[in-house]
């Protein structure tokens, strides 16, 4: 490819975080998906394509290498696949702008005709794809298109980097709706965007905190600190006393991993348990989460090794010689929380239902990257 | 305006139409053909309906289609699968953009549409199959309903890398189920036949239910063999996913509230005898309906005259009559269904109806 | 997605030290436990849960930041490189650079690749030295920061060990070769280490009485698995260097270091409590690190996540810690059993009713019907056929194991063996492929003449255990020659406890746990319980609980008991390696001064020593009075010198200490020679002998059962204070009036 050689340095970034992807070195959903943006911006800069699809082909294939390297950091895929979806997006507008009249009627089947269907289709008719099959004499024009739509792409990467960083101020915009005064809530685990969001809704009322400790991490110890030292009444309880206390608790505010296609989410481990413990006492249940987290993905679930299982030694010591020979220890990271359990999603744009986490989806991504 | 649910034109018109074109002896040839299914046939004998038309209007082929799909709707007392079909290409022939001078291009044009399409749907229960592998994982237990194509070629695919266990329902009057055992067990898959009375007895082995449909309708629900219904609702209450399957050409408008809504519901079905004494009225049916109503009375009144003879000679199995009038489908509720794998896609039951009004709505 | 467990870490280390991290790999092993595995490979290729072991190492160190690395390798160094040079870890993106470096093959001990490291020079800076055996997720780059911390306020402190916490009773912790390490409880600084076999199961460590007087608080621990992780500056290569008798890094290096009183410097441990290290040393280890790998101990350098191997191979976690390769994923038959802890690799089948439990497969590997694989490793194209159980045992590459054969625990199976059919495997047994079978590249004669001793040892029954179709070849059990020289300290029982499935239930290691912590952990004891927590075999009884012993007066007491006799050991061999290897006089000296000093002990003991040995060194000659003084006076005239040197001389001392051991020895007859040798020398003068024999001592007293010889010692020496008199025409005898009285023994030497 031409652009090889020119592309050598970002080669080595997206090599570096590959490495640090694989080596956990690089922890946070939102980190990493800054990170990705970062790589991938360099890639569209340095990158030379004669056709917008060379360039989707490039940004796809250090995006399966990205994803391959940590399939469970889930962001990584839905960043990539967002850029695609902006690209294809800007691409099209200025497609449409410059041939109007190439829209080909053999575009135009049943099949398409079905697709149509899809929610976000409505607006275009025409697929990318059904663009490629444009006759030959387009493609000079086409590379031309392309090559000066370079900095309209830029501009569209970096709309997605703005959200990434923009994300827990949005998210925490409409934190004093939700929380009300004197309200007692529960929280587990430590997640920044649940901090941004009680930190600002602490601005306006007087509430609450009960922390979970999350064992076995014990990050709700951290969390504590943060939320006592921001001036917000914090309490600070086991695990296990959840469903104790969950007749007093107003809400339970949760933060997620990895936001699933039919609504249901990843969260760190203890969620799942707050979560039914709160369906019991039918206190609502908010998910504080970014848009960014929204994933593509159905099946994981289903795979044992999704909940990502850390090592042992946090819930029994390796010192404890005797028994790491005879008792086998499970750590998983995360829990699957299923839709039924949670009330809303408050994202960064917008709160929706869980129900509605499918159209969100479709709407922000291709169907075509779902497998990068 | 589409719409096209209910059609109501006069019988005589569809007799004249039909000397013209056997729609419905195009379509049992073309079903001749294992693989095809009901709804390609539909498209596939519309297809040949436009092929033969001297229609010289849109308006004139779009009402040439639709008498055609009601004379095929005729023939069927289930005619759902049909229905979707042909709802499917009528849409589209309506939709399709027509600015070429000669009409005739443009119904060659169609014709070609359609058969193209049909060649392209063959390859959706193949790729239905796929997306369905990463959701049964290795050892699952499976419990499937009757028989399905694109059901079977998912477990024949999962069994190849996966070592899967299946339970399949005799689904009695048919006893569809009986073939889904033959063809898994031929094929090495484990497989056991429970009765349909069975399945809340089998859910907790369960891992997941998988099951067909002939139609998805645009609530997300699903309308398959009767049966389906019960068993997602007893899985519901096992927490057992529900997964249905679903070519994109079984999407069918429709909004059925209750099992009552659906097309083939009729008043007959799991009708309450009527007492001797008081006469049959039967003028107010529907002419389709009719002939079964008054065949159907008059034979109902023989077992349940007879009853005490028969009945207490042989074992206690359902007379034809009484089968009858049972239902063939039932509707399932949205709620009660995980997820719908399509060749689109993966939909939640609400992503179907998006599907739906994206496709007929404009 | 989920942090590691162990501390948080941001960034990689490059951006924050300009300098970059160097490793060194020793990629030999430096022994044969693995034969006849690493017959045609090396030990550091030997596949790991599917991945070679410098794989897991590479992964190990880039893990903790480390951007150069220099492997060491000695034996089969051709293969070593090609497979570097193959690997991912040479591709420019990886960002590591591997340098793999060929010895001598004269070198035999770590000590000579570190002479070769120092005579190379590419180290610039401190650097981490590790084996190439290693799999660890420990942070490395922090010890090395800790380590560079502590360089620049003392410029002393060469070398940092990591060790982690294990737990008495581990099974990662080898059992046959453990160590106790005495640490400054605040500072972590190592004041002592004594390395410890697990058998014979050893009574009694002692710990050098300075090191009670000069620390407040210690850690005696004997818990540790020694990861061989050490962060050294570039002095401790030149210290190898100009110490040509180090050999191994522990016994000799770190011992010899913290045991002189001339080097000064010091040795700091830093000991993980997260994060995991261990070595796969020998081949129970071996087992037990592949168990701890999925276990998930290693996380994230586990199959599923982070595995070493080639970047192909992808692995799925499932239930019960079992993983299944992701790129050509297993053939499972439906009533096959995937029992949990097991591993299994790429394009491997398992027939119906197999069963596979905590056990790794390897990649192509064939298990037939109703075949049994436990606690086993099978490396890649394994072929195990119907009704076969394997127990607790090695399977190279291209392993063909026919019908209904049975391999027990602990066996270990070379590459392309065929084994069977019905073959009955015995415990414990070693397998290869006999010579001509399979062409083999014998890389030197000794190998050769190792295969030939083997193959003289095959018996028919031998044979007939093996299966007739078989073309393998038993190795003898008894491991006579196994080690090299050098490695003389393990004995074969030890090396019984380094072995794979051998569970040596027939060797006496009563482990007890800890009886030792003292029963009374009052007073000073602020270190909490587990620091004097130690493995009861070893029975430390006294001398390292010593901080809770209510009196102190007992505990010198002991410990000095206990010191003098590990002293007069270490004397005895020092001296012997001096006479054997011909050291110079001064070299001999320094030594002998560096463990006076470690051991704190009188310098009377020193000279008891040195002059015990001399005499024993002196050969009897009967019948030959002539030849034994010729004898006598070139021993004394070799070594007479060191008597002297020990530190401070003291002529009188040497003589009655000379009259002490000969009154014990068969050498009694030679003492008037050997006196009159060492007069001669000028070690003892002559008012040094009439000094002497004025001391009441020297008459020998009644009580002591050696009396009778002391006496004839004294008069031998008052013979010769005779015939100084009559040299000098001087006779008076004053000297004789004060001796008669006093019966009172000062101290016998044992």
């Amino acid at each position: 490819m031409s652009s090889e050689r020119g592309s050598a340095t970002s080669q080595r970034q997206i090599e570096s975080l590959v490495c640090r992807l694989r080596r956990r070195q690089l922890i946070g959903s939102r980190e990493t998906a800054l990170e990705t943006v970062h790589v991938i911006r360099q890639v569209v800069l340095r990158a030379r394509f004669r056709h917008i699809d060379e360039l989707i082909g490039m940004i796809k294939s250090v995006g399966r290498r990205l994803v391959d390297a940590q399939p469970k950091e889930h962001t990584v895929g839905n960043t990539i696949r967002k850029i695609l979806h902006h690209i294809r997006e800007e691409y099209n507008t200025a497609a449409q702008n410059s041939t109007l009249k190439a829209g080909p009627k053999s575009g135009f089947s049943i099949s398409n005709f079905v697709l149509m269907g899809q929610p976000k289709k409505q607006s275009m008719p025409q697929k990318s794809s059904s663009v490629e099959r444009n006759p030959e004499s387009s493609v000079q024009n086409d590379s031309d298109l392309a090559q000066g739509l370079k900095p309209v792409l830029m501009e569209a990467i970096q709309d997605v980097l703005d959200e990434l960083e923009t994300v827990y101020d949005n998210v925490s915009k409409s934190a004093k709706d939700h929380i009300h005064s004197d309200e007692i809530i529960l929280t587990i685990g430590k997640s920044k965007t649940v901090e941004a969001y009680l930190k600002s809704a602490a601005h306006y009322r007087n509430f609450t905190v009960i922390v979970a400790e999350t064992c076995p991490s014990y990050s709700g110890h951290e969390m504590a600190r943060i939320l006592s030292s921001a001036g917000i009444s914090t309490v600070l309880v086991p695990d296990s006393s959840i469903y104790a206390i969950m007749s007093r608790v107003n809400k339970v505010i949760l933060g997620a991993h990895a936001i699933l296609a039919n609504g249901g989410m990843f969260a760190i481990t203890g969620s799942l348990m707050a979560s039914n413990a709160a369906r019991a006492h039918s206190t609502p249940v908010v998910v504080c989460a970014g848009q960014f987290k929204l994933t593509p993905l159905w099946n994981l679930y289903h795979q044992y090794g999704a909940l990502d299982f850390a090592d042992p030694s946090s819930v029994l010591g390796f010192e404890e010689g005797s028994l790491v020979e005879k008792v086998e220890v499970v750590n998983p990271y995360y829990d699957y929380v299923n839709p039924e359990l949670l009330d809303v999603y408050i994202t960064n744009d917008g709160d929706h239902p869980p129900s509605s986490v499918y159209r969100l989806i479709k709407e922000t991504y291709d169907d075509e990257d779902t497998e990068l | 305006m589409s719409t096209a649910t209910r059609l109501q034109t006069s019988p005589i018109e569809t007799m004249r139409r039909r000397e013209q074109f056997d729609i419905y002896s195009a379509y049992r040839r073309i079903l001749g053909n294992e693989k095809i299914s009901t709804p390609l046939a539909a498209i596939l004998a519309l297809t040949e309906l436009i092929e033969k038309s001297n229609a010289g209007t849109m308006f004139e082929l779009v009402q040439a289609l639709k008498e055609g799909a009601e004379v095929l709707r005729k023939w069927f007392t289930n005619s759902i699968s049909v229905n979707a079909g042909c709802e499917l290409f009528i849409a589209f022939v309506t939709l399709f953009p027509h600015e070429s001078a000669d009409f005739k291009d443009l119904k060659i044009e169609l014709a070609e549409q359609g058969r193209q399409y049909v060649n392209e749907a063959m390859s959706y229960r193949e790729k239905i199959a796929k997306l369905a592998l990463g959701f049964i994982k290795d050892g699952s237990v499976i419990l499937t309903h009757s028989y399905s194509r694109v059901v079977m070629q998912a477990l024949l695919l999962a069994h190849k890398q996966k070592r899967i266990s299946v339970y399949v329902t005799e689904a009695r009057p048919r006893g569809s189920g009986i073939r889904t055992h033959d063809e898994l067990t031929a094929a090495g898959i484990p497989c056991t036949v429970v009765l349909d009375s069975a399945v809340a007895y089998v859910m907790d082995k369960v891992d997941l239910v998988l099951v067909g449909s002939e139609a998805v309708v645009e609530s997300g629900g699903l309308i398959n063999a009767v049966g389906s219904n019960q068993m997602a609702i007893i899985a519901k209450a096992a927490n057992t996913p529900v997964y249905a399957m679903a070519e994109s050409y079984k999407f069918h408008r429709l909004f059925p509230l209750s099992q009552y809504d659906l097309p083939t519901h009729t008043p007959d079905i799991h009708s309450f005898p009527r007492l001797r004494t008081r006469p049959t009225d039967s003028t107010n049916v529907r002419p389709s309906v009719l002939q079964s109503q008054v065949d159907l009375s008059s034979k109902q009144r023989l077992p349940s005259s007879t009853s005490a003879h028969t009945v207490s000679s042989s074992e206690y199995a359902m007379s034809p009559e009484q089968i009858r009038l049972n239902p063939e489908v039932d509707y399932t509720r949205p709620d009660l269904i995980s997820l719908v794998f399509s060749d689109v896609g993966i939909l939640t039951p609400e992503g179907v109806s998006q599907y739906l009004v994206g496709m007929f709505a404009g | 997605m989920a942090p590691k467990g162990s501390a948080g870490k941001e960034k990689a280390a490059p951006e924050e030290e300009e300098e970059i991290l160097q490793a060194v790999v020793l990629a030999d092993s430096f022994n044969n436990r693995f034969k006849p595995l690493t017959l045609s490979k090396p030990r550091c290729l030997l596949p790991v849960c599917n991945a070679t072991l410098l794989d897991w190492t590479f992964e190990s160190l880039a893990l903790a930041g480390v951007q150069e690395i220099f492997v060491i390798c000695r034996s089969h160094a051709k293969q070593i490189k090609s497979t570097i040079a193959e690997s991912k870890w040479s591709q420019p993106s990886s960002g590591i650079k591997i340098v793999p470096i060929i010895t001598a093959k004269e070198s035999f001990s770590a000590g000579d690749a570190m002479r070769d490291i120092y005579t190379h020079g590419f180290i610039k800076s401190d650097f981490v030295l590790v084996a190439g055996d290693l799999v660890s997720n420990v942070r490395i780059d922090e010890v090395v920061r800790a380590h560079k911390e502590r360089r620049r306020k003392n410029r002393d402190a060469i070398m940092t060990m990591v060790i982690k916490e294990a737990g008495a009773v581990h099974r990662s912790r080898p059992r046959g070769e453990t160590s106790i390490f005495v640490l400054d409880s605040n500072t972590h600084e190592c004041l002592h280490y004594e390395p410890v076999q697990g058998y014979p199961p050893l009574a009694h460590a002692s710990v050098p009485r300075e090191i009670l007087t000069e620390h407040s608080e210690l850690e005696i621990r004997n818990d540790f698995i020694d990861c061989n992780i050490d962060v050294c500056s570039l002095e401790v290569p030149s210290l190898f260097q100009d110490n040509f008798d180090y050999q191994d890094i522990r016994r000799d290096f770190v011992h010899g270091v913290l045991t002189s009183d001339l080097l000064m410097k010091n040795i700091y441990c830093h000991v993980i409590t997260d994060g995991y290290a261990a070595r796969v040393k020998d081949t129970r280890s071996y087992a037990s690190v592949s168990k701890d790998i999925l276990a998930r101990w290693t996380f994230p350098l586990v199959p599923d996540d982070n595995h070493p191997g080639s970047a192909s191979t992808s692995y799925e976690h499932a239930r019960g810690n079992k993983y299944f390769s992701l790129s050509s994923p297993p053939q499972l038959a439906r009533t096959s059993h995937v029992g949990p802890l097991t591993q299994l690799g790429p394009d491997t089948s398992i027939a119906a009713d197999a069963r596979v439990t905590r056990s790794v497969i390897g990649a192509h590997c064939f298990l037939g019907p109703g075949a049994t694989v436990t606690d086993s490793n099978l490396w890649d194209a394994v072929r195990v056929e119907a009704g076969c159980v394997i127990e607790s045992s090695v399977l190279g590459k291209g392993v063909t194991v026919l019908r209904g054969s049975r391999i027990e625990r602990g066996c270990l199976i070379a590459d392309g063996v065929v084994i069977g059919p019905e073959a009955r495997l015995k415990k414990l047994t070693r397998v290869s492929v006999r010579r001509g079978t399979v062409e083999e590249d014998e890389e030197d004669e000794d190998e050769d003449s190792e295969l030939e001793h083997v193959e003289a040892s095959q018996t028919s029954e031998i044979r007939a255990s093996l299966g007739s179709e078989s073309n393998g070849l038993v190795w003898p059990d008894d491991s006579v020659d196994e080690d090299e020289d050098e490695d003389e300290t393990h004995s074969r029982l030890n090396q019984r406890l380094l072995r794979i499935g051998d569970n040596a239930s027939d060797l006496d290691i009563s482990d007890a746990g800890s009886v030792t912590s003292s029963s009374d952990s009052d007073a000073d004891s602020d270190a909490d319980d587990g620091t004097l927590s130690m493995n009861g075999v070893l029975g430390l009884q006294l001398s390292s609980s010593a901080t809770s012993l209510p009196s102190e007066s007992a505990v010198a007491e002991l410990a000095d008991a206990q010191a003098q006799r590990e002293f007069q050991a270490e004397v005895s061999a020092s001296l012997a390696r001096a006479f054997a290897e011909g050291h110079s006089v001064d070299n001999a000296a320094v030594e002998l001064k560096t463990l006076r000093m470690a051991s704190n002990v009188p310098l009377r003991r020193v000279r008891e020593a040195v002059v015990a040995g001399v005499v024993d060194l002196i050969p009897l000659v009967p019948d030959a009075p002539a030849q034994q003084r010729a004898e006598i006076a070139r021993v004394v005239g070799r070594w007479g010198q060191l008597i002297d040197s020990i530190g401070g001389i003291d002529a009188v001392e040497t003589v009655a200490v000379l009259q002490e051991h000969c009154s014990q020895s068969p050498r009694l007859a030679l003492f008037g020679q050997v006196l009159a040798a060492l007069y001669q020398h000028d070690v003892v003068e002559e008012d040094d002998i009439r000094a002497w024999h004025a001391l009441t001592a020297s008459r020998g007293s009644s009580e002591v059962a050696t009396a009778e010889n002391m006496r004839k010692c004294w008069v031998v020496g008052a013979r010769m204070i005779k015939q100084f008199e009559e040299q000098d025409d001087d006779s008076e005898d004053e000297e004789d009036k004060d001796e008669e009285d006093e019966s009172e023994s000062e101290e016998e030497s044992s």
